[in-house]
């Protein structure tokens, strides 16, 4: 997507995280969280040129669904690197730049639980929620120094 | 995790889901779909198609003799609905696509048909002495 569409998103994601309840909600709150967080990254590695921007949307990379010329036509296609879904493999790996080096890091912490606290039974306690808190606000920080930093230096 | 395990992550998913507003559309698909994989789970080791620990992640993941395996025994509808669901989330929670509302919609129906299947199937029983 564009960045201003992944920082759209991202917004509304926000919102709803901070309408949810982090230890009743858990699963929702978590899931917004690390959309969020994808979003924020993939707008910051549009903006360094990392990744393409394009209204192609990510299906297990490489595949990509690309809206087709009339309203419910799409097709898969094999795209280079946009919009990722995960920061969890060599090749995706290599692409961030040292700038969102700790953006991505945050992004692992917030994957590495994604599976025993979504789909297992991982106990919610306040150590879990307050760790996801903690990346979030992270990458959340990253991008916007990098999205904002790089408007304001701007033409 | 045990099929008990798995309704009580699923009403809490679907608890969850309530709070959400119709411009929450992303969450309300990616919610639909953990919560339909829960009952899924709960309903697959419920009726013993598959242990504790082999749980359905994604429809995709899953092979042509597992799907006719599976929709032998417990009905098509699960894995079709979460199938259904996988297939918009691209569109509508990671892309931008117009329609997300009506997709989340969607997502929801397919829960609400997906969760009654797993009941019917006896995943509301009291839990065995």
């Amino acid at each position: 997507m564009k960045i201003e569409d992944h920082l759209e998103k991202a917004e509304r994601l926000g919102g709803l995280r901070s309408r949810l309840n982090p230890a009743d909600d858990y699963e929702l709150w978590y899931w917004a969280s690390l959309s969020a967080s994808m979003n924020l990254f993939n707008a910051a590695l549009h903006h360094l040129g990392a990744t393409v921007a394009e209204d192609c949307f990510p299906h297990n990379l490489p595949v990509y669904i690309r809206p087709g010329d009339k309203p419910g036509n799409f097709e898969a296609v094999i795209r280079p690197f946009g919009d990722l879904e995960h920061v969890e493999d060599e090749e995706v790996e290599s692409l961030i730049p040292p700038r969102l080096a700790l953006a991505a890091a945050a992004l692992r912490e917030l994957e590495a639980v994604r599976e025993p606290g979504v789909r297992g039974d991982m106990e919610i306690t306040p150590a879990l929620t307050g760790g996801v808190d903690a990346a979030y606000l992270r990458v959340l920080g990253i991008t916007r120094f990098i999205l904002d930093g790089e408007a304001e230096a701007g033409p | 995790m045990n099929a008990e395990g798995h309704r009580a992550k699923a009403e809490r998913i679907e608890r969850s889901l309530a709070k959400c507003r119709t411009d929450d559309y992303e969450m309300i698909i990616d919610g639909a779909m953990l919560a339909v994989t829960h009952w899924i789970n709960a309903a697959f080791h419920f009726v013993e198609l598959t242990d504790d620990d082999s749980d359905v992640i994604h429809a995709y993941f899953e092979t042509a003799f597992d799907r006719q395996h599976f929709g032998l025994v417990a009905g098509a509808a699960f894995l079709d609905g979460l199938e259904e669901i996988e297939t918009l989330r691209p569109l509508h929670a990671r892309g931008n696509v117009a329609g997300g509302e009506a997709a989340a919609k969607r997502c929801l129906e397919i829960l609400q048909g997906i969760r009654e299947k797993a009941l019917a199937l006896g995943t509301d029983a009291p839990a065995a002495d």
